[in-house]
């Protein structure tokens, strides 16, 4: 048997990332010169000891199945345990969609129980973050908790955003409430929960007998434990987290990690983030090259100006090309003369010479109109044509006949 | 017939230790690091399995442990397998005898299991040099020709300090003629790359025999005496390629990656693969300045880099200056320190302030885990 047991639930659309995820499920977005988003809670799994991981997939999954392959970078081909992705499957009585965060754990619960475990960890694969799981279930344990979530204190003008969880002095959760307009605590919870098993299967056979359920943890499993005086504990979680569901959030979590101030750091021997690498050789910074405040990945080629900016691998970045306070996903080429402000391009681009891609924010007269510009997977921008702030092209930007 | 019923690769890790001692005092030739995030090994074992060779035997006679730590289990190369995959031989070197050096000491020790082979073909390879030879290629042309034995030549000008031994082939239309070992002159000739193919049945026969008489140099008893009675192919290699024949040579070819060409020589070919370090990318912090250099990922730099090749890890603080350096993984240059011309081995702290020059002929070397 395993003693806990992680459920990733990796079938989110990611719809707010637009063209970014045209093909592929959010959990599988880049982030942070060499990652991908599921990266991190994964290497938190690895590097807090659970090396048995269930990955839900459903929307776009080829990316991801492919990407996670037997698991073997995160250390998860295991002969017992390891990484399994769990797409909704046909059942001898119909087949069904994920209907919602609980449903698609109920689905599997088979899977679970295979692994007989006594604690079972459900994450998303939404967040940028790194925890120790250990510490989260060592206090699960001496709470003698039914569940326990984890939370962040947010700023309080932001607490109507999250769901707010209000504790007793001993950490005891006495009231949940999601997204409320007058919150009465900063403490949101971050969509990590350790349950004991024999009470979430209790509850999710419960709660798939609700026709009136919407099988959502926050909305219907917790509620009901809590109005079932269930013991549920909060977990104070202090450090780097960050919603990345946005363009807007995605930029800047990756601005994030070019920040000194901001305590979140991915060169910690200690905390690896692991992640399936492409065989790349080193990187180039030639004669003519200016590089500063940047990540820059293995394979890259760099002959112009880098500044405040994050090269994912085998990036191409041409002699007098700017590159500035942008984010360039992997295989891109960026010709000569071309300038990127503000902006985030997709994996595979080209960008033609003398192309223009995003604005500063003070080049924009109304603020409200300023915006990210993102270019999607696969796209080219012919030469010299210019795409303005918030733009997001989802096709090749052309020559105007 | 696949490529692997065709031909078994053997690779012999510990030829030219002597090239660099400094280097190999603690390691074969074969683990030396390389071009920012490599071993030498990698470039032999990524182009056997670019060429479809995926049963590789690795023969070291010493210093083996980073070697084996860094090969692990073969899976970086897709070389962990049930049928084939890479086998690393532990020396062969019995208690209470002398180890025979050279590679006919390696050939005897896993004889049976070349004889086992299902192969027509062996190709064996050192790894004094680094290059993108296409091996199917090599073994296409071997198998066309008809050849009993084939050697991989490049037209080189070799350099009179080198410490390592050369083969130096007379090859008229394809046929090799004569062979001089050690013979250096000042002139560009056909220096082989210590590369063959060789019919199986043909090499198995010779192990047998050179055990028999005792001779213990493949190069010298196989190849050299078999001019004339054996038929002799060259391959004429005209790719990328950088001989490490001493401590200067490996530091120019490293630096010489510093360059668009060097690079796309090198690894445009085939895809090398290496240890998976999980590093994060490279750090340009600000008021960091980097100009013509080459850097494998984790690196966190923060001061003046100029003309280096830094690898895997390399941390180099505020106000430091690194010039015209090969610094390998996991070396720090602390603040306000400066380099110049200088090979650090990996782990190597150069405290805050301190000043350390070599000259561009004349580099200065600094061994693993000193601290400066």
């Amino acid at each position: 048997m395993k003693e806990c047991v992680a459920m990733l639930l990796a079938g989110g659309q990611g719809s707010r990332l637009y063209a970014l995820t045209q093909s592929m499920a959010k959990p599988a977005v880049y982030f942070g010169g060499k990652y991908r988003i599921i990266d991190f809670p994964l290497s938190n799994c690895v590097n807090s000891g659970i090396d048995t991981v269930g990955v839900l997939t459903q929307y776009q999954p080829l990316e991801l199945n492919e990407y996670l392959g037997n698991g073997q970078p995160w250390d998860l081909d295991r002969l017992y345990g390891g990484v399994h992705v769990l797409p909704p499957y046909q059942k001898a009585t119909g087949s069904d969609w994920y209907k919602g965060t609980a449903n698609a754990i109920y689905q599997n619960i088979k899977f679970i129980e295979r692994y007989d475990p006594e604690y079972v960890l459900i994450l998303s694969g939404d967040h940028i973050y790194k925890m120790d799981y250990a510490k989260m279930l060592q206090q699960h344990k001496e709470k003698e908790a039914d569940i326990t979530i984890a939370v962040l204190d947010v700023p309080k003008e932001e607490a109507s955003r999250f769901g707010i969880m209000t504790c007793d002095e001993e950490g005891r959760i006495v009231k949940f409430a999601e997204k409320p307009k007058n919150p009465d605590s900063t403490l949101a919870s971050m969509g990590i929960y350790i349950f004991t098993w024999e009470k979430l299967k209790k509850y999710l056979i419960e709660d798939e007998n609700n026709p009136e359920s919407e099988n959502d943890f926050g909305k219907n499993i917790i509620t009901s434990m809590l109005a079932d005086k269930q013991r549920l504990y909060a977990y104070n979680f202090e450090g780097y987290w960050k919603d990345v569901g946005t363009i807007d959030s995605l930029w800047e979590s990756n601005m994030d990690l070019l920040d000194p101030n901001v305590p979140f750091d991915v060169w910690d021997k200690e905390w690896k983030i692991y992640s399936r690498t492409l065989n790349s050789p080193p990187q180039y910074i030639s004669d003519k090259a200016v590089v500063e405040n940047s990540m820059i990945s293995e394979g890259c080629e760099v002959e112009g100006t880098i500044d405040f900016s994050v090269l994912f691998q085998n990036v191409v970045v041409e002699e007098g090309a700017i590159v500035k306070d942008s984010i360039i996903m992997p295989n891109t080429v960026i010709k000569k003369g071309a300038c990127i402000e503000y902006a985030i391009i997709g994996e595979g681009c080209t960008i033609e010479e003398g192309a223009h891609i995003g604005e500063r924010p003070e080049a924009v007269e109304d603020s409200a109109n300023w915006g990210i510009a993102v270019i999607g997977n696969n796209l080219s921008v012919c030469k010299g044509a210019k795409v303005g702030a918030k733009a997001m092209i989802y096709n090749d930007v052309k020559e105007e006949k | 017939m696949a490529v692997k019923d065709k031909a078994l690769g053997i690779i012999f890790p510990n030829m030219h230790d002597e090239a660099i001692p400094e280097l190999t005092r603690i390691r074969t030739m074969a683990s030396v690091p390389f071009g920012g995030r490599y071993r030498m090994i990698d470039f032999t074992l990524s182009g056997f399995v670019a060429a479809g060779i995926d049963d590789i035997c690795v023969v070291p006679r010493t210093s083996y442990v980073s070697l084996m730590d860094h090969v692990g289990s073969g899976k970086e190369w897709d070389l962990a397998r049930k049928n084939g995959g890479l086998k690393i031989f532990p020396p062969y070197g019995e208690a209470g005898t002398k180890a025979k050096y050279g590679k006919q000491g390696a050939l005897e020790a896993i004889v049976e299991y070349i004889e086992d082979a299902a192969c027509k073909y062996v190709v064996l390879a050192d790894c004094g040099i680094v290059s993108a030879i296409d091996y199917a290629d090599v073994l296409e042309k071997h198998e066309e020709s008809g050849a009993d034995i084939t050697v991989v030549y490049k037209k080189e000008l070799l350099d009179k300090t080198a410490k390592t031994d050369n083969v130096v082939l007379d090859v008229r239309n394809g046929k090799v003629c004569e062979i001089l070992i050690n013979d250096v002159t000042d002139k560009v000739r056909n220096c082989g790359m210590w590369v063959y193919v060789i019919n199986k049945d043909l090499l198995v026969k010779t192990i047998h025999e050179c055990e028999a008489k005792g001779l213990s140099e493949f190069e010298r008893d196989v190849l050299q005496a078999g001019v004339g009675t054996l038929e002799i192919r060259g391959y004429e290699y005209t790719g990328y390629s950088r001989r490490i024949t001493n401590l200067k040579s490996f530091y120019e070819a490293n630096l010489d990656l510093i360059n668009k060409e060097s690079l796309a020589g090198l690894f445009k070919e085939y895809p090398i693969y290496t240890k998976v370090r999980d590093d994060a990318p490279v750090r340009y912090t600000i008021g960091s300045k980097v100009t013509n250099t080459v850097a494998g990922d984790g690196c966190f730099i923060e001061g003046n880099v100029e003309g280096s090749v830094l690898f895997r890890g390399v941390k180099v603080g505020k106000g430091a200056t690194v010039k015209n350096c090969v610094l390998m993984q996991d070396t720090v240059i602390e603040d306000g320190a400066v380099v110049e011309n200088v090979i650090c081995d990996k782990k190597v702290v150069v405290t805050a302030g301190q000043k350390l020059m070599g000259t561009s002929t004349h580099p200065v070397y600094v061994e693993k885990n000193a601290k400066v």
